[in-house]
């Protein structure tokens, strides 16, 4: 019998990913998400460029805004950086990125230049929960024509947080009452003339 | 049954597989070479797909023969995520890497988008929770960054990982 008749019985030779076609490599990479296709720029300089790809744009948060493109029924992504950041910590130079073992400065990463959201938008409002507080201002709505990016999001809230505790909230008392789980899957909201994406943070206790 | 009924397909390495026609209709290649030519006894030539591959390919077919055809709106970029791979399917898929990637080329060769869509995603489940040495070593990629470029990436990447 010749070493290749049988394949269930030789021994497996490895995945040549080289001998694919582009296009077959650019589809096996379609099943990946955000994170996984951040990691994968890191294999070779081949991955990377697909990554490059305008095919990549939707789960890369580089789709840019366009008119139609926000409809009501549609899932809408928030940007995976700005749920990691703690804003009442954060200055206009430095965005405190944390999680369980970990802390950095979010201004730092190259993902700030994506958009908040995907598909991106051009306006957002914002909502707070917080617990027996109702004083805290509305930050407003935040507009931006050639697409809101996470870096507009964190400069916006940062200051509109730097403002509060100005004005005199401390920022235990912000973090005793206003601190969120992150935010809920953001959603357009309803009766604005323009499309407007409104980003809620969870519930306090959630 | 009537011959016509029938399909022969000749494989690169000049074997012959009679099949149901609605089984090799499950390859878009196949059915429209067919409505292009009309009966014929002929056998329809495939050089690009070897006996071994062919055999498993139309085991995929054969299960699927009566599947209703993918929706236009599913053939699309939403597809990705949207279905799950079927536990007939992950039983199928169970070969060794040389076999996999010989059965996606097949499906590409012969437009089997589903069969396709189901080699794509055991690729890509495959990938998810590597790390890119791992995948280098898993698909036989080599390095060409510089430890530079790679650092560089790796800064760039770093809150992504620890999530």
């Amino acid at each position: 019998m010749s070493d290749t008749d049988d394949s269930a019985q030789t021994s497996p030779r490895p995945f040549a990913w080289d001998r694919l076609p582009e296009e077959l490599q650019l589809e096996l990479l379609f099943n990946l998400d955000y994170y996984e296709l951040k990691e994968v720029q890191a294999v070779s300089k081949n991955f990377r460029e697909f990554v490059k790809s305008k095919q990549f744009d939707k789960p890369l948060f580089r789709e840019a805004p366009r008119p139609g493109l926000l409809t009501k029924r549609m899932r809408i992504e928030l940007h995976p950086l700005l749920d990691g950041v703690d804003f009442f910590s954060s200055s206009q130079t430095s965005a405190c990125y944390r999680t369980m073992n970990y802390e950095s400065n979010a201004f730092e990463y190259a993902a700030v230049k994506e958009y908040a959201t995907s598909p991106a938008c051009s306006r957002m409002s914002f909502r707070f929960n917080h617990r027996d507080f109702e004083d805290v201002d509305d930050p407003g709505i935040l507009a931006v024509k050639s697409g809101i990016t996470v870096k507009d999001v964190l400069d916006f809230l940062i200051a509109f947080w730097e403002k509060e505790i100005q004005a005199g909230w401390s920022r235990d008392w912000l973090y005793e009452k206003v601190w969120w789980n992150g935010f809920c899957p953001p959603k357009l909201a309803s009766k604005t003339k323009e499309p407007t994406v409104l980003l809620k943070s969870c519930p306090y206790d959630s | 049954m009537s011959s016509n009924q029938c399909v022969t397909l000749q494989t690169s390495d000049d074997e012959q597989f009679k099949v149901d026609r609605d089984v090799a209709n499950r390859s878009v290649l196949i059915r429209n070479m067919l409505e292009d030519v009309g009966e014929s006894e002929q056998a329809i030539p495939l050089p690009n797909v070897s006996a071994n591959v062919l055999k498993k390919v139309l085991e995929w077919c054969e299960h699927h023969k009566k599947d209703p055809e993918p929706l236009a709106e599913d053939l699309d970029d939403n597809r990705r995520k949207t279905t799950e791979i079927s536990d007939w399917d992950a039983k199928f898929i169970q070969v060794d890497q040389e076999m996999l990637f010989e059965i996606i080329l097949a499906a590409n060769y012969l437009d089997i988008k589903p069969l396709l869509d189901v080699g794509c995603k055991t690729v890509a489940n495959m990938i998810k929770g590597k790390q890119p040495e791992e995948i280098r070593k898993l698909f036989n990629i080599v390095n060409d960054f510089t430890p530079e470029e790679e650092a560089q990436i790796k800064k760039e990447n770093e809150w992504a990982e620890d999530r």
